[in-house]
C-alpha cells in the first residue's frame, strides 16, 4: 500500500512529558484518515511536526515518498494544504484578498480563487471582510486556502469545531467528496468519534501520545465485543444454569448480559434453557458504539 | 519579490496611515515655526530646522515605531497566520519583508520629510542655502535610530500577547529618549537609551546666552563613537530577534 504521509517514532517532548511518543502514522494514499484522540492527545501536535511547524524531538517524516528535512521542507509541503487548530486570515482584508495572499505565496493562478471559493460556497461573501464572517465561513475560508492549487495532501485539525449542525454536515460532506473528485488525501483530526465513523475510511487513535490503534474503521469497529441479551421467565435459575455451564454472564437490568457467543453456540444455549424449562422472552444482540470502543481502548471518557 | 508584494498586500496602507499623520504633525509644527521669519531666522533657518527636526522625530517617531512594529506583528497574531504562512514561505522571508516593508516606508516618511522641509523654507524666504549634508547626517541617523526602535518593538509585540504593552514600552521610551537629550553630548549613558539615539544625528548644539538671551548655534562633529554603537545596535537588534523569529513555535 502506498502512503501519502508516513511518520516513523515520531517524539515530541514538552518538559519531561511526551506530548507525542514514537508515533508510527501511516495515512494511505486517496483515503480519509480519522486522527482520533482525546484534547491534548497530541493530534495537533503531531500535524505540526508532520508539517514542520514544531521541530520533533526524533523520528522522521514522510510526505508522498520523501522524508522531510529543513531544506526540501517547503518544496513538499507545497503539494499540501492544511487548516491547523482553527481558521488563518486577515480579518482587515476581504474573503478574496485573503484567498489572493495565499494564492500568490502558492503561486497559483488567480482564476482558481473564484474556482475554490465556488466549491466552498463563498463566492457571493467573497468581498466581505473576513472579520465579518461568521466562523463557519472563516472555516470555508481556512478550507479554500488549503484547497488552494488542488493539493495531493489535505491536512485538516478539527475543522467542523465551532460549528453549528448544518455547518458541521456541509464540511462532511465536503471532506468526503474531496478524495473522490479531486483525488486528494485528507488526514482529519478530531475528537467527535459519531463525526469520523461518518466521514473516514481509515482511522487512527492516539492517546496520551500513543497510536493505541490504527487501520481500517471498519476493523476498529469489528474490535467492538457483541453482548447478547437474554430475557427469560426465570433469570436467577438461567444464570444458575449458564454458570454451571461455565458460561460468564451477570444479572443486569432484568437481563442475562453475557460476552458475545457463535451462532452454534447461542442455538446450544436457547435449547439448553428450553429444556430446563426455562421460557426464554427475547435475544438482544448489542454492539459497542465507536464511542465505547475508544473508551475501551483509552480507558477515558471522551469529550463530545 | 511575491512575498514582499503579498506583504504590502496585507498592510493596505496600514503603515501610511500610521505615518502620513506624523509628517502632517511634525511639517505643521516646523511651518509654524518658520511663518514670518525675522531676517536672523531667513539667514540660519534651515540650521534652526534641523534642531526643531531632532526634537520632533524624538518625541513621535518612537511611538509611531511601536504602532508600526505592533500593526505587522498583531494581523499575523490575531489572524493565526504563522502556521498557514510557515507551510508556504520560509520564516525568515516572512521576518525580513516585514522588516524591508518598514524600512520603505520609514524610507519614504524621511525623504518626504526633509523635501517638504526644504519647501518650507522656500515657502517661508529662507536665505540660508540647504545644507544637505547636515540633513543627511540628520535624517540617516533618524532613519537607523527608527528602523532599531522598529525592531525592538517587533520583539516586544512578538513576546507580549497584549499589543498595549509594546505600545507603553514605546511612549515610556520616547520620554527617556527626550530626558537623555539633557546629557551632555558624547555622554557614556546616553549609548544605554536607544530611543535616544535621534541626538546623534544633530550637527548643532543651541547654546542660550541668558545675559544676551541670544541663541547661537554651535557646530559640532559627527559622534563616530555613537554611529558605530548606533549601527552595531541595528545589527545586533535585528540579528537576535530575527533569530528569536525563527526559534518561536508556532
Amino acid at each position: 500500500m502506498q502512503y501519502a504521509i508516513e511518520t516513523s517514532a515520531l517524539t515530541k517532548r514538552y518538559g519531561k512529558a511526551n506530548a507525542v511518543d514514537n508515533l508510527c502514522l501511516k495515512v494511505p494514499e486517496g483515503s480519509i484518515y480519522g486522527f482520533l484522540g482525546p484534547n491534548g492527545a497530541g493530534k495537533s501536535t503531531t500535524m505540526k511536526m508532520i508539517l514542520g511547524l514544531v521541530k520533533p524531538d526524533s523520528g522522521s517524516v514522510k510526505v508522498l515518498g520523501k522524508t522531510i528535512s529543513p531544506k526540501n521542507r517547503l518544496e513538499i509541503l507545497k503539494q499540501t494544504g492544511s487548516l491547523i487548530e482553527s481558521p488563518s486570515y486577515y480579518g482587515h482584508l476581504t474573503g478574496r484578498e485573503n484567498m489572493q495572499i495565499i494564492a500568490m505565496l502558492k503561486k497559483v493562478p488567480e482564476k482558481e480563487i473564484a474556482q475554490t471559493l465556488q466549491i466552498v460556497r463563498l463566492e457571493s461573501q467573497q468581498h466581505k471582510k473576513v472579520s465579518h464572517y461568521s466562523l463557519g465561513m472563516k472555516q470555508r475560508l481556512g478550507l479554500a486556502c488549503a484547497m488552494l492549487g488542488h493539493p495531493k495532501i489535505l491536512l485538516l485539525d478539527e475543522p467542523t469545531n465551532g460549528l453549528d449542525p448544518a455547518g458541521i454536515q456541509e464540511m462532511r460532506e465536503l471532506i468526503r467528496s474531496l478524495p473522490s473528485k479531486y483525488g486528494m488525501t485528507v488526514l482529519v483530526s478530531s475528537h467527535l468519534l459519531s463525526e469520523m465513523d461518518q466521514m473516514a475510511d481509515y482511522a487512527g487513535i492516539i492517546h496520551h501520545g500513543n497510536m493505541i490503534f490504527q487501520g481500517e474503521l471498519e476493523t476498529l469497529h469489528m474490535h467492538s465485543r457483541h453482548q447478547l441479551l437474554i430475557r427469560t421467565q426465570d433469570n436467577v435459575n438461567a444464570l444458575q444454569l449458564l454458570q454451571e455451564r461455565k458460561i460468564p454472564c451477570k444479572n443486569k437490568g432484568g437481563s442475562l448480559v453475557l460476552a458475545g457467543l457463535s451462532d452454534e453456540r447461542t442455538a446450544l444455549l436457547v435449547s439448553a434453557l428450553v429444556e430446563a424449562g426455562i421460557g426464554v422472552l427475547r435475544i438482544e444482540e448489542q454492539q459497542m458504539t465507536l464511542e465505547e470502543i475508544f473508551l475501551n481502548l483509552t480507558g477515558k471518557q471522551v469529550s463530545l | 519579490m511575491n512575498p514582499l508584494f503579498c506583504e504590502c498586500l496585507k498592510t493596505k496602507t496600514k503603515l501610511f496611515s500610521i505615518l502620513f499623520p506624523v509628517l502632517a504633525i511634525i511639517l505643521l509644527w516646523t511651518g509654524w515655526m518658520a511663518r514670518d521669519p525675522d531676517p536672523v531666522m531667513c539667514k540660519t533657518g534651515y540650521t534652526y530646522m534641523t534642531t526643531t527636526l531632532l526634537l520632533l522625530n524624538s518625541i513621535f517617531l518612537p511611538v509611531t515605531a511601536a504602532v508600526m512594529a505592533s500593526r505587522l506583528m498583531d494581523m499575523e497574531n490575531k489572524g493565526n497566520t504563522y502556521k498557514l504562512l510557515c507551510t508556504l514561505q520560509e520564516k525568515s522571508t516572512l521576518f525580513t519583508c516585514k522588516l524591508l516593508l518598514a524600512a520603505s516606508h520609514l524610507l519614504v516618511f524621511f525623504a518626504a520629510e526633509t523635501v517638504l522641509l526644504f519647501e518650507i523654507g522656500q515657502w517661508a524666504g529662507f536665505t540660508e542655502s540647504f545644507p544637505a549634508g547636515d540633513y543627511f547626517r540628520l535624517q540617516g541617523t533618524g532613519f537607523a535610530t527608527c528602523l532599531l526602535l522598529f525592531i525592538l518593538q517587533m520583539f516586544f509585540s512578538l513576546r507580549l500577547e497584549n499589543q498595549l504593552y509594546p505600545l507603553f514600552i514605546g511612549l515610556i521610551g520616547s520620554f527617556l529618549g527626550l530626558f537623555s537629550m539633557f546629557l551632555p553630548n558624547g555622554s557614556f549613558f546616553l549609548y544605554f537609551c536607544p530611543w535616544g539615539y535621534f541626538t546623534l544625528g544633530g550637527s548643532h548644539l543651541m547654546v542660550y546666552e541668558e545675559a544676551t538671551r541670544q541663541m547661537t548655534f554651535l557646530r559640532i562633529p559627527f559622534n563616530r563613537m555613537g554611529g558605530i554603537i548606533l549601527l552595531a545596535a541595528l545589527i545586533t537588534a535585528g540579528c537576535a530577534v530575527h533569530h528569536y523569529f525563527l526559534r518561536k513555535e508556532v
